[in-house]
């Protein structure tokens, strides 16, 4: 594999050629600082770029140019990570050596149709289609409530992240969409390429010697932002623990766990906590695993996950709503055991395996490649063999302490509740 | 041991049937640092009733799930969990209705973790203790797929469908099925299906070829394991008409949901070959339903639906076609697609052009050693072989025998299930 990242006044381009991939994939992100107003119109534009172009205007004629050029798709959504947003463009297609030369600069052409020719007459985007999009949100929006993992998941974040970007889901509000006009819309568009997002073009796959030339060609007319930007929110969490239920007519119940973490240096929230949150809740063997499911039967998914930009722990489960007490006081027991030497020894050295497993997945991954060069431009990101090196320098103290930096913040349950 | 090259791609398949008739896939690659190990065996929730030694058995729906519970039952077996565990590997299983498939994904020692994944599969311990304790765990996976409604729609849907065929009953079983297992009966299907000719193994990533191979060979012939009498699988007799025509499902969900339901014999159809004709009839019904068709664009421009998908099954003797809309106006909906579905249709054109799509899918299929295992097992559990000449299959689908399969559509024994508020 090879990296090369070049910089210019209209993007940042990031070149990994790998032979690992029959496929080529170019990414273009669109970033800058988190703004609630946004979304709706986020939303709105991600949808509405895919749907339809000038030149293909109707949703069919833009699948049939996919399928020509085997298939190759064009991806666009709309999110929120740490404290900024960003809009993904995201173009993949078999490697033209499978098919045949001209592909390459044809699906090329595909993406820069889709993101620099919608279609819009008047300075305003097509009515037809953007009424259609406009409808389709408003129904997933209208729908988040018969997805209890979607429902718990959006209910939980609005408190245990109030007052930050995080506390936002990428779904808007029916009333901040609906104040979306085909005119506003345009102009939300036009401020793609104003200098006012940060662009990164991130390129990965046995990529073509004249790559770098085509981008250049295709991408001249726009023109990146370099002011620095950062993920990560200094979030300053109330020291009060915020308990809610809300309840639906579902058969399960959905249990959120969120724990707060306190002043973690780089080195413990990146190592550290990664050891702890794999022996807590992700490897085979984890505490929640075993004492939850397995010696109680209270539940057939559990499991834990870090937020990293807003540094905080969150534990789920899918459990019945009978065993709500009982579920919540074996997870804080799982919790404290992770100051427990003897029981955290038993899964320490086989965690920073499990680890080594997971990070052995990330050269096999095309996304994570991705991702890991487009995030770097925001914050240091060591390469995946310094990672596994850091990890295992981990010491099993480091682990224990870590859990008096973690502080119990938000119990949140969705109780399902057929009979209500 | 025979070498087998898949076209176009040049990926290798090792492959060596043993004494007893267990069958070993191996594909060795050196493009990533994992490999996936796994050992599946070709009994799934589709058998309800067997044969052997002239005694005949029910089998309590939700079975093949359980005993894939207990198999890989890692808690109960701490020796083999702490040693998967201080590999860092990662040990999963999954039932369908065609088999059961156990497997281990890890970085390193893959030798003893294939030695691991043989322990689990060959030293099952079911008792009534651990069987009982199980019970929980599973009724709460019974009632987190009964909360997503399209899941619990394609149950009713089967089961309106068929009268007698096995997917009238789901993979994991209701809570009232799994109430009536008992150590006992997983046993006895343990003992009768889990038998070194019902099974295969698949190991892919970076190994070699010779030591995993030598290392399956040593494992199964110092268990002794002889090839066995396999059961012979009873299935009733299904009838050619749907069972029930038409079901509400009460869900208070913001849109409606419908599901339309065709089905046909398979002796209708000349093409005889399932895998095949399943690639002909998701080419037309892509072309005529899926989002990239012209009839979706017509439907969304006239508010009918707001989103649309079709499948085709096939199921024993029968093909099942399934269009599935969420909509505000289920009666716009069904009016609309009773129609329409009478004039499916494909130009030469688009035929050829979605072939490319299949193409797509074979070349990327080999980037990940996920998707080779996957493949690998697919081919068997549904057709007892795996097939090295795809893509010549897929470059010789013939835009006539697609018109011909057209021909042979019969829309007359549907079966509709909509959710009301």
């Amino acid at each position: 594999m090879e990296y090369k990242k070049i910089l210019n006044n209209n993007y940042t381009l990031h070149l990994i050629n790998t032979d690992r991939f029959k496929t080529l994939n170019i990414v273009v992100f669109f970033t800058k600082e988190f703004n609630k107003n946004d979304i709706a119109y986020g939303s709105m534009l991600a949808n509405n770029l895919v749907y339809t172009s000038k030149k293909y205007n109707t949703k069919n004629k833009m699948a049939i140019i996919g399928e020509d050029l085997y298939g190759a798709r064009v991806s666009s959504s709309f999110g929120i990570n740490g404290k900024l947003e960003s809009f993904i463009f995201s173009l993949d297609f078999v490697n033209p050596k499978y098919t045949e030369d001209k592909y390459l600069e044809e699906s090329i052409d595909f993406l820069k149709e889709i993101i620099f020719n919608p279609n819009v007459k008047d300075k305003k985007f097509e009515s037809n289609s953007f009424d259609i999009i406009k409808n389709d949100i408003k129904s997933n929006i209208n729908s988040i409530k018969d997805n209890p993992n979607l429902f718990a998941g959006i209910e939980y974040s609005k408190i245990m992240y109030k007052g930050t970007p995080s506390s936002y889901s990428s779904y808007p509000t029916l009333d901040d969409l609906e104040k979306v006009t085909p005119s506003s819309l345009y102009r939300f568009y036009k401020d793609l390429f104003n200098g006012n997002y940060k662009i990164d073009i991130v390129c990965i796959g046995e990529l073509p010697n004249n790559l770098t030339e085509v981008i250049s060609n295709k991408f001249n007319s726009i023109k990146t932002n370099d002011k620095k930007l950062t993920l990560t929110i200094n979030h300053k969490y109330p020291n009060k623990i915020e308990t809610k239920i809300d309840t639906l007519k579902f058969n399960q119940s959905k249990l959120y766990i969120g724990y707060r973490l306190l002043d973690m240096s780089y080195y413990e929230l990146n190592y550290v906590l990664r050891v702890y949150n794999t022996i807590l809740g992700t490897m085979n063997d984890s505490l929640l695993f075993n004492i939850v499911r397995e010696e109680h039967s209270l539940c057939y998914t559990i499991g834990s996950y870090v937020s990293k930009y807003n540094p905080s722990l969150t534990i789920y489960a899918g459990i019945n709503k009978i065993n709500y007490e009982e579920t919540v006081r074996l997870i804080k027991e799982c919790v404290n055991l992770m100051s427990d030497k003897k029981t955290v020894e038993t899964l320490f050295e086989s965690a920073k395996k499990t680890i080594n497993t997971y990070l052995n997945t990330y050269y096999d991954d095309v996304i994570s490649q991705v991702n890991t060069y487009y995030n770097r431009e925001f914050e240091t990101i060591d390469d995946i063999e310094t990672i596994k090196e850091k990890i295992n320098e981990v010491k099993i103290e480091e682990v224990i302490n870590l859990n008096k930096k973690i502080k119990l913040s938000t119990i949140y349950m969705l109780k399902g509740d057929n009979n209500e | 041991m025979n070498k087998y090259t898949f076209e176009k791609v040049n990926e290798d398949i090792y492959y060596e049937k043993l004494n007893n008739g267990l069958e070993v896939f191996l594909y060795p690659t050196n493009k990533t640092k994992n490999f996936y190990i796994s050992i599946s065996v070709k009994y799934g929730a589709s058998i309800t009733k067997y044969k052997i030694k002239d005694k005949v058995y029910d089998i309590i729906p939700g079975s093949a799930h359980f005993l894939e519970h207990k198999v890989m039952a890692l808690s109960e077996n701490k020796e083999i969990s702490n040693r998967i565990n201080s590999f860092g590997s990662l040990a999963n299983a999954w039932t369908n209705y065609k088999g059961t498939n156990y497997n281990i994904f890890g970085s390193i020692n893959l030798i003893e973790n294939l030695k691991l994944l043989l322990d689990i599969f060959y030293n099952t311990d079911i008792n009534p203790k651990n069987v009982e304790e199980e019970k929980g765990i599973i009724g709460e996976e019974i009632d987190m797929y009964k909360d997503q409604i399209n899941s619990l729609m394609s149950e009713h849907l089967f089961k309106n469908v068929f009268k007698n065929s096995y997917v009238k009953n789901t993979v994991v079983g209701e809570r009232s099925d799994i109430e009536k297992i008992t150590s006992e009966s997983l046993n006895r299907v343990y003992n009768d299906y889990y038998v070194p000719n019902n099974t295969f193994i698949v190991v892919t990533g970076s190994f070699d070829v010779m030591e995993v191979m030598n290392t399956i060979k040593d494992y199964i012939y110092k268990l002794n394991l002889k090839p066995k009498e396999l059961p012979k699988t009873i299935k009733e007799k299904e009838n050619d008409k749907v069972n029930i025509a038409y079901e509400e499902i009460n869900k208070d969900s913001e849109n409606i949901r419908v599901k339309y339901a065709i089905k046909i014999k398979k002796s209708l159809f000349s093409l005889k070959n399932d895998i095949l004709l399943r690639y002909y009839l998701n080419i037309i019904l892509s072309n005529n339903f899926s989002p990239t068709s012209s009839l979706y664009e017509k439907y969304k421009n006239e508010n009918v639906i707001i989103n649309m998908g079709a499948s085709a099954n096939i199921i024993d003797d029968y093909v099942l076609i399934v269009v599935s809309a969420v909509c505000k106006d289920a009666n716009v909906f069904l009016d609309n697609i009773s129609k329409d579905i009478k004039k499916i249709n494909i130009s030469s054109e688009e035929f050829e052009r979605k072939k490319k799509l299949f193409l797509k899918s074979y070349i990327l299929d080999f980037d990940n050693i996920e998707d080779v295992e996957y493949n690998i097992v697919d081919f068997m559990l549904l057709e007892g072989k795996v097939n090295y000449n795809e893509y010549t299959d897929i470059i010789n689908m013939d835009y006539k025998i697609a018109k011909d399969i057209i021909k042979s559509l019969n829309f007359d024994n549907i079966s509709i299930i909509k959710t009301v508020k």
